[in-house]
């Protein structure tokens, strides 16, 4: 039984530490502290920036004239030595907010970032909820009592 | 009521807000396809126009309104609208206070100038041979216009064709509100 308890703990952990793992590598967050390259840079940029004449493309997926040009005007900037935050700033104050392919941190695009993890988090929450209620009774030995039982024999009583 | 009928109530709540919030929120297109230029000063424009008469820049035609085409010859709806643009460049070519200029978007320069001059206009045209003109004016496709105003400021984005009486309505308003 303690051998059993031991393994399913566990197992609990590598899954929760495959979880995490998952997340880190599908964000794309940068593990070795080194910085990236200029064709990254670039690279990123163009993945980041949609292509304005063009239907869900970002403008290193498109060959549109704009997109072309958009393309140039990043790769001369990350060479001029530009930040990637003055860079998507200048291609804003062109073609709007919109064509960044990225939600933004404020308004109603402050959802997105926020609701998978209150989404995950409340999930978390319910089932260390329900498996701690599990094991209480588990332990307890006696017969799994659910609140509506207690209120049906507490209405009894009180007759 | 048991808890977990209240948590059902609070997710049931924050769902029919978050819907509430979505319906009532402007479409992502809409936010998109807004540009950001207008009241902005116009992005400079200056070099040979390939319709002769030397060099031209947006900046010596300050004290005029001006009317920036972005044009290929290849595209129908420019082609279309060619001829309304020909007309309001010549009715206020006399009467003055307004300029053409036309920059060559997606074409190659010479065939775009050749066939500007075939349809008798006589205004002047810039090459953007690395589409930089139409990126700094956020320029998507073409046909697309832009009003200036004679201070130099963006103050219409016209995606399409114009028309005579829709680009005099423009200058009108403009007019109005004192520009």
């Amino acid at each position: 039984m303690a051998m059993r308890s031991i393994v399913a703990r566990w197992s609990w952990a590598l899954l929760g530490v495959l979880l995490v793992l998952g997340l880190v590598i599908g964000s794309g967050v940068r593990l070795g502290g080194r910085p990236p390259t200029t064709a990254q840079r670039i690279s990123q940029l163009d993945h980041l920036i949609g292509c304005p004449s063009c239907a869900d493309l970002s403008v290193a997926e498109s060959n549109a004239s704009t997109a072309v040009a958009i393309r140039q005007f990043v790769a001369k900037e990350v060479r001029a030595g530009k930040s990637d935050t003055a860079i998507e700033k200048a291609v804003e104050s062109s073609y709007g907010a919109g064509v960044i392919l990225r939600p933004p941190a404020t308004g109603l695009g402050f959802l997105v970032w926020v609701l998978p993890g209150a989404l995950v988090a409340a999930a978390a929450v319910v089932l260390v909820g329900v498996f701690g209620r599990r094991r209480r009774r588990g332990r307890s030995g006696g017969p799994v009592v659910s609140d509506e039982d207690r209120e049906l024999v507490e209405a009894v009583l009180r007759r | 009521m048991t808890r977990i009928r209240w948590i059902a109530t609070g997710v049931g709540v924050v769902v029919v807000a978050l819907i509430v919030v979505f319906a009532v929120s402007p479409p992502a297109t809409t936010v998109a396809d807004r540009t950001p230029l207008i009241d902005k000063p116009a992005p400079a424009l200056a070099g040979p126009s390939l319709t002769g008469g030397g060099r031209v820049s947006l900046a010596r035609m300050r004290g005029s309104f001006v009317l920036v085409n972005f044009f290929a010859h290849w595209c129908v709806p420019c082609q279309q609208e060619e001829p309304q643009l020909e007309a309001f460049w010549r009715q206020h070519r006399r009467s003055g206070g307004v300029a053409v200029l036309g920059v060559v978007l997606e074409d190659q320069p010479g065939p775009a100038a050749k066939w500007v001059e075939e349809h008798g206009g006589r205004y002047p045209v810039l090459a953007d041979p690395e589409g930089d003109y139409a990126f700094r004016y956020g320029v998507r496709s073409p046909p697309t216009s832009f009003l200036i105003s004679p201070k130099g400021r963006i103050l219409s984005e016209i995606d399409g064709p114009v028309t005579v009486s829709g680009l005099d309505r423009l200058l009108a308003v403009a007019r109005a509100r004192g520009y």
